[in-house]
């Protein structure tokens, strides 16, 4: 899985911690899901999405 | 009167320093039955104070690094996964140690409950801090 939420994040001016805030996860979660090693629910995808005013298939690749 | 925090992800929350102040006196008023119903029933006493300590423990870590006790989907998948396979090791465990009672050795109560609480217990770390490594159960 490849995402873009780190060029997203730093677009909107965010931190890691900022956005892990927004989406009430920890810091670590939102570092494991830039580096694409986590699978994140459907919920939580979402949710990213939305914290970084994007769309899930904007943000999220699954090849 | 305490105040619980329900947090947005369904967890409930309490204050740390108010937990730590609680593991306090329950560590106390555990260590005072166990003096005081001594000749009744000591186990009454430890558990409470070992109650006491498992607050104090958690409440110190709460005020310390809240960050760490936060829990969320990714922490509770882990933990989740973690059980389920530390579960399988154990009776995988279990059936080791009933053919090692039945063909060599007889085993006490002692040493087969001793060796079922380590292997859970140490499973269960490990697999959680190899998922949380890895970042993910797969």
């Amino acid at each position: 899985m490849r995402t873009k939420i780190k060029e997203l994040r730093l677009k909107n001016n965010l931190t890691q911690d900022a956005l892990a805030k927004m989406v009430n996860v920890r810091r670590e979660t939102i570092v494991f899901l830039e580096q694409g090693k986590y699978n994140p629910s459907l919920k939580l995808a979402n949710d990213v999405a939305k914290a970084l005013k994007s769309k899930i298939d904007k943000v999220f690749f699954f090849d | 009167m305490l105040e619980i925090n329900n947090t947005s992800n369904g967890g409930i929350l309490m204050d740390g320093k108010k937990l730590f102040n609680i593991g306090i006196f329950l560590t106390f008023l555990g260590l005072g039955l166990q003096i005081l119903l001594s000749e009744i029933n000591v186990v009454f006493g430890s558990i409470i104070s070992t109650m006491g300590i498992i607050f104090l423990i958690r409440g110190h870590l709460m005020q310390k690094n809240p960050e760490k006790i936060k829990k969320d989907e990714r922490s509770r998948k882990i933990g989740a996964w973690a059980a389920s396979y530390s579960w399988m090791l154990t009776i995988f465990a279990l059936m080791i140690i009933f053919w090692i009672d039945k063909l060599f050795l007889s085993l006490s109560v002692e040493v087969v409950v001793g060796g079922i609480y380590i292997v859970m217990v140490t499973t269960l770390l490990f697999y959680k801090w190899y998922f949380n490594k890895k970042g993910d159960i797969l």
